[in-house]
């Protein structure tokens, strides 16, 4: 127990000192949320702030000033975010210089107004929708002029109207938020933190060749690689802890801009959706720590457990397919499906739900994945040469160890 | 070669290393190789690059298995007791192999308190080798910052900081200048004067022939011959090791031109 504490105090005490790992494992997972939703909302707020300063080009057919539509000219001439321009003669077939162009045309006997605009240009998309949006407020006002001219109430002339009112509670709907961020970026974040360490306890001892004088002193070799087991999950837990902390923090300062008047939102989250969260964030560093060990395990460079390692990233990213079905819920099938169960238990513990024959059906699961890798890395460590200096990126080399580890040799 | 299984810190019976490579085949790397050690003592394994000096170390450093044979270090076989031979030496491969984000002090630390040296007496320890091995003004400095001539001082404290019974370096002078080269040989006669015994590879004659009471040449695998120098010279009517280690290959049908040529 003695040495465990020792390999893994200077596991850590190198692996913080080191620029990656502080990096990726504490600043990544604590800033990413922030970051990444400040980005959001300053660009959604420029674009925003782009499009109200925008003034649109609208080119005319000079003789609409003497025709049916002369008012609504007016209406335009009024607006700020108009410019209107009279064009003699034929109206160009291309939109050079405009970014609409209004003309009068007959259909059926009747003069209608027409509108050209280029549909894969934003502006010009943007002005036609503008045009659109002045024409049913122009047409509003003529009717309510003429209904009140005939003796009428305008509001009498409408039947009906539908208003619209979410009932959900503001809590729900933070929770529906989180529900659908946090999973995924938690189970990333928890990978991206154990990686770095993972690959230099293992690649990276080899390659500077501390690997062979750790293996020469006193502890056995198991209890060297729980040591470093123990250290890459207890960096997986600290990024994924720091990022969950970081999410729940920010969030709330940051979708505070995005939301419209009178709509509020709360996160709340409970010390029941809390303890599952953290259970999920250490049953799964413990996992992810010893699927990036087995990866790196076999390589002799830092470079190579690089490589090994990548794929492992795309196995965490498989619940990203199942998140994005937000009526998608934990059954007892799914409930047997690594990484997306635990999404799924963490998801529905945001939106305040918790089975609790799930949420063991999980732990179970993930138990079962981090007992298999255990087992698999005690029989690897029964291979000489990948224990001494790792294999050379061979096919035949690693099927025969892959084959050693069922074999039992 | 007769050896006292009883009394030799470390005694070497017929030890046997075979890989077995999918590619390359089967590669005999040590093939019977016995001698001993005696406390006390410095022996050298002499031979060229390949000749299976590292191989023979690595087995007694319980890094790897023996194929047959046995090898035993302080009563403790390597095979059977891999974690008691463990604390009982300090081995120090052919790579500086030290942690770049640790200090001088904390390396030195670290591997005495890993290697079960007594709690309360750490600190003394360390300061002790920091200022044997002339490491005081990099004491604090991160292992990365240092020369490659200090990082292999470092090695070499670290090697010993737990004050091991038996000591076995693999080729230790390896990238030293003349000035460490000669601080190394004044570090053996410590060690042997603390009733240390090391076990030693090289390929540099003069550095067998200066250190070593006892010296054994290896080639392909092979002890060909193990004595004192007195008794080689005896063997071959031989004055230098050069001419020793030449005539002893010629003994065994060896090539000895090419065999110089690859250390």
């Amino acid at each position: 127990m003695r040495s465990i504490l020792v390999l893994t105090r200077r596991e850590l005490k190198s692996a913080f000192r080191e620029s990656s790992v502080v990096l990726y494992s504490v600043l990544l997972p604590l800033l990413l949320y922030p970051f990444l939703l400040w980005l959001m909302v300053t660009a959604m707020t420029f674009i925003e702030g782009q499009e109200e300063k925008r003034v649109y080009r609208v080119g005319y057919q000079a003789d609409m000033e003497r025709g049916r539509h002369a008012d609504f000219l007016s209406r335009l001439r009024m607006d700020d975010r108009v410019e209107l321009e009279a064009l003699e003669g034929e109206l160009p077939s291309k939109l050079i210089g405009h970014h609409v162009l209004l003309f009068e045309k007959e259909e059926d006997g009747e003069k209608i107004l027409g509108v050209n605009y280029v549909g894969d240009r934003p502006e010009s998309t943007q002005a036609h929708r503008h045009l659109k949006e002045l024409e049913r407020e122009f047409n509003d006002t003529e009717r309510k002029k003429w209904l009140e001219s005939q003796g009428y109430m305008a509001e009498s002339a409408r039947p009906f109207l539908l208003t619209g009112q979410s009932t959900a509670a503001s809590g729900d709907v933070g929770g529906y938020l989180l529900g659908a961020l946090l999973p995924i970026g938690l189970l990333v974040m928890i990978a991206l933190g154990g990686a770095y360490p993972a690959i230099d306890t293992t690649a990276g001892e080899r390659e500077r060749g501390t690997w062979e004088t750790l293996q020469s002193c006193a502890p056995s070799l198991s209890t060297i690689l729980i040591s470093k087991y123990l250290f890459v999950s207890l960096v997986c837990c600290l990024s994924g802890v720091l990022n969950l902390f970081a999410m729940l923090v920010s969030i709330r300062s940051i979708v505070a801009p995005l939301l419209r008047e009178n709509e509020s939102i709360t996160f709340t989250v409970g010390p029941q959706t809390l303890v599952v969260l953290l259970a999920g964030v250490v049953g799964v560093s413990f996992f992810v720590a010893a699927a990036l060990m087995l990866c790196s395990i076999f390589a002799r460079t830092f470079r190579e457990g690089q490589a090994l390692t990548t794929p492992m990233f795309m196995v965490i990213a498989l619940p990203v397919l199942p998140l994005s079905d937000p009526s998608l819920q934990l059954n007892t099938k799914l409930a047997f499906v690594p990484l997306v169960n635990l999404a799924l238990v963490w998801r529905q513990a945001l939106q305040g739900e918790f089975h609790l024959v799930y949420i063991l059906q999980t732990l179970g699961v993930l138990t079962a994945m981090v007992s298999l890798a255990l087992w698999v890395g005690s029989r690897l460590l029964r291979n000489e040469a990948l224990m001494t200096g790792g294999l050379e990126m061979d096919w035949k080399r690693f099927t025969g160890v892959v084959k050693g580890v069922f074999r039992g040799n | 070669m007769e050896i006292e299984e009883t009394q030799s810190p470390i005694t070497v019976k017929e030890l046997c290393k075979v890989f077995q490579d999918e590619g390359r085949g089967k590669l005999v790397a040590v093939s019977n190789v016995t001698f001993d050690c005696r406390a006390g003592e410095i022996f050298g394994l002499l031979g060229t690059n390949g000749a299976g000096k590292t191989t023979t170390l690595r087995m007694l450093s319980t890094l790897l298995k023996p194929t047959s044979g046995s090898a035993r270090i302080m009563g403790h076989g390597v095979d059977k007791n891999a974690q008691d031979v463990r604390k009982s030496i300090g081995y120090l491969s052919t790579t500086t192999a030290l942690y770049p984000r640790l200090s001088c002090r904390e390396t030195l630390d670290f591997f005495a308190r890993i290697n079960g040296y007594p709690e309360n007496k750490i600190e003394n320890r360390v300061n002790h080798l920091v200022d044997r091995f002339g490491l005081t003004e990099y004491a604090d400095a991160r292992i990365e910052r240092l020369s490659t001539g200090m990082k292999q001082k470092v090695a070499i404290a670290r090697t010993v900081a737990h004050d091991p019974a038996v000591v076995i370096l693999d080729e230790p002078t390896n990238g030293l200048d003349i000035l460490n080269v000669l601080d190394f040989h004044k570090l053996m006669q410590e060690l042997q004067e603390a009733g240390k015994t090391v076990l030693f590879s090289t390929h540099t004659m003069s550095e067998a022939e200066k250190l070593c009471d006892r010296i054994a040449v290896i080639h392909r695998g092979k002890i060909l011959a193990c004595g004192t120098l007195d008794e080689l010279r005896e063997q071959s009517s031989q004055r230098y090791l050069e001419d020793i280690f030449v005539w002893i290959l010629d003994q065994h049908g060896e090539d000895p031109d090419a065999a110089l040529e690859t250390m």
